[in-house]
């Protein structure tokens, strides 16, 4: 059974930097990290609903504890991210999905020395990008209400910021701001690798050179992540959204928007 | 399809088909082996089978989990959805990912000290039989059916509810909804039947037998999954009123009686003539296929 030291796990609300933060961690030929793999958070929902809905049948009338669920999640996490690092021949496969960021206790309970990285960005500048999607329901055609409702989309980034806040403390993890990530790279990538115990690559600054956009499948953020870092992103959402808007997304978000500096 | 002949004794089936054997026939010791799927339609006898089994000590019976659905139709969801990128950019063959799946499935079930063989009756694994057959290639199923006009006339007195509205759910409380909901998961189960022909996988199993006949039935069921029959040596208690969970707790009463066949046919007492004919209507083919009507009824 593995601690999970291989395995480095990024997440944050969507639309702020997991693909631009792949892509950078990806340069390194130490590090295997494909596009969005995304079964991780669909595993530790599955995981937390057998644990919500039949944890106590499980123990009664199984013997079967939490911590078992556990090593079972972990055993399928490690299944699915194995061949990656194989191919690559890498020291450790790293798995970006935005929504890993919901789960991060939980993958700390599935692997203690797993490195988990945490990308936070201005939780307005990322409800404005969220309204530009046109992310659909699968099942019914309908645009996603994270993508149409601004008071929708600031829950799922309070709730992503909630975990990244949750997991302070942790040695194993790491937080960084969009903000800084786009104004200082070559700092916060430094930052980064040494987090990672990992040497920083010289392609880290010029992740752009290797980036294939082409690789995954509903990266939206892809074609941008091809171009060089600018910090021209940040504050878009005073042109983007109106004033209700705003309000909406304050009223959501607006404790952890003064928590985080941005208010 | 056919049937192989009957286990002596018992009218419980084991399907047979032999083109079915070239694909799904359980190799040696696969994974998943050890492990009992038993599913349909709420109200056919999936508590009475666990009552009689588990006792048996080569046998952990437990209560239904929910797991197994659970499991299944997120793998399906994988493999729909996912299947190419998984293929191409992480080197997961669609193989690799029912594999993971079921060994999480099977995980799940099984404590690590867990030796026994494992029976879960969650009525609903009956729509999950074929994802389940895939994920785990050495599992097996029992596929329980009862007559579909006694399983109405006991789900019409049920007192289900809609959690989120209050309100009665439509197969407890009007007819026609409850004799599609049986025919629904029938069906469910004759399709994985079909798949499983000739494997030596499934069981299809008829309340009518476990009630009727339970001794010669037990002993059909122990012979299936692999458990010795007749027991030696001391037979663990039987299960008690604590040891019944949720919703099976529905029957408490019965289930801490002896088996009894009073309730085969009882649809004849509870259900008036135009809810027969309306079942008649409805789910004639499948009752004529089960052995229930005939087609001059």
């Amino acid at each position: 059974m593995t601690d999970g030291g291989e395995f480095v796990f990024i997440g944050g609300a969507p639309r702020s930097g997991t693909t631009l933060l792949r892509a950078i961690i990806g340069a390194c030929s130490e590090i295997a990290c494909g596009p969005e793999l995304r079964v991780i958070p669909a595993l530790c929902q599955l995981r937390d609903n057998i644990s919500r809905a039949s944890g106590a049948t499980l123990a009664a009338g199984y013997g079967v504890d939490a911590a078992h669920l556990d090593r079972q999640a972990a055993a399928a996490i490690s299944s699915f991210l194995g061949p990656l690092r194989q191919r690559a021949g890498a020291r450790r496969a790293a798995e970006k999905t935005p929504t890993n960021a919901l789960h991060f206790p939980a993958l700390r309970r599935f692997f203690p020395k797993a490195y988990i990285i945490s990308i936070v960005r201005d939780g307005r500048d990322v409800v404005s990008s969220l309204m530009q999607m046109d992310w659909r329901d699968e099942r019914t055609g309908e645009r996603m209400p994270v993508t149409t409702c601004p008071r929708m989309a600031a829950n799922l980034w309070a709730a992503s910021v909630a975990n990244d806040y949750e997991m302070r403390g942790d040695e194993r993890f790491y937080s960084l701001h969009y903000e800084n990530l786009v104004r200082d790279p070559a700092r916060e990538i430094g930052a980064l690798f040494d987090f990672l115990e990992a040497p920083t690559p010289n392609l880290a600054l010029f992740h752009h050179q290797a980036f294939d956009m082409l690789e995954g499948e509903n990266e939206f953020s892809a074609a941008r992540v091809a171009e060089p870092i600018d910090a021209s992103s940040i504050g878009r959402w005073r042109n983007d959204l109106n004033y209700d808007d705003v309000a909406n997304v304050e009223a959501a978000a607006n404790p952890w928007l003064e928590r985080y500096g941005y208010v | 399809m056919s049937k192989q002949p009957p286990i002596p004794g018992s009218n419980a089936t084991v399907m047979s088909d032999r083109a079915g054997e070239r694909d799904h026939k359980a190799p040696n010791n696969p994974f998943g082996a050890g492990i009992v799927f038993a599913g349909g339609c709420p109200r056919s006898g999936l508590t009475l089978l666990r009552k009689m089994v588990a006792p048996h000590p080569q046998i952990l019976a437990g209560p239904d989990t929910g797991v197994a659905p659970s499991v299944a139709f997120q793998w399906k969801n994988f493999a729909d959805s996912l299947g190419t990128l998984h293929r191409d950019h992480f080197d997961l063959s669609p193989a690799m990912v029912a594999e993971t799946m079921g060994r999480f499935l099977a995980g799940a079930l099984r404590a690590e000290t867990e030796t026994r063989i494992i029976l879960e009756k969650t009525s609903l694994n009956v729509a999950a039989f074929e994802a389940l057959a895939d994920m785990l290639p050495g599992a097996k199923f029992i596929h329980v059916v009862r007559d579909g006009r006694d399983v109405v006339a006991s789900l019409l007195e049920r007192d289900w509810r809609d959690p989120a509205t209050g309100a009665a759910f439509a197969h407890v409380s009007d007819p026609a909804a409850a004799i599609d909901y049986w025919a629904s998961l029938i069906a469910a189960g004759i399709a994985a039947e079909r798949k499983l022909a000739g494997t030596g996988r499934l069981l299809r199993l008829r309340y009518e037998d476990l009630a009727g006949r339970p001794r010669a039935t037990l002993a059909a069921v122990c012979n299936f999954i692999g458990a010795a029959w007749p027991i030696e040596g001391a037979i663990p208690p039987p299960l008690e009123n604590s040891d019944y969970r949720g919703m099976e707790r529905d029957s408490l009463p019965m289930l801490l009686g002896p088996v009894t066949p009073t309730r085969i046919g009882r649809y004849k007492k509870s259900l008036s003539p135009e809810t027969q004919d309306l079942i008649a209507a409805r789910a004639g083919p499948a009752l004529i296929a089960l052995g229930y009507m005939t087609s001059q009824s």
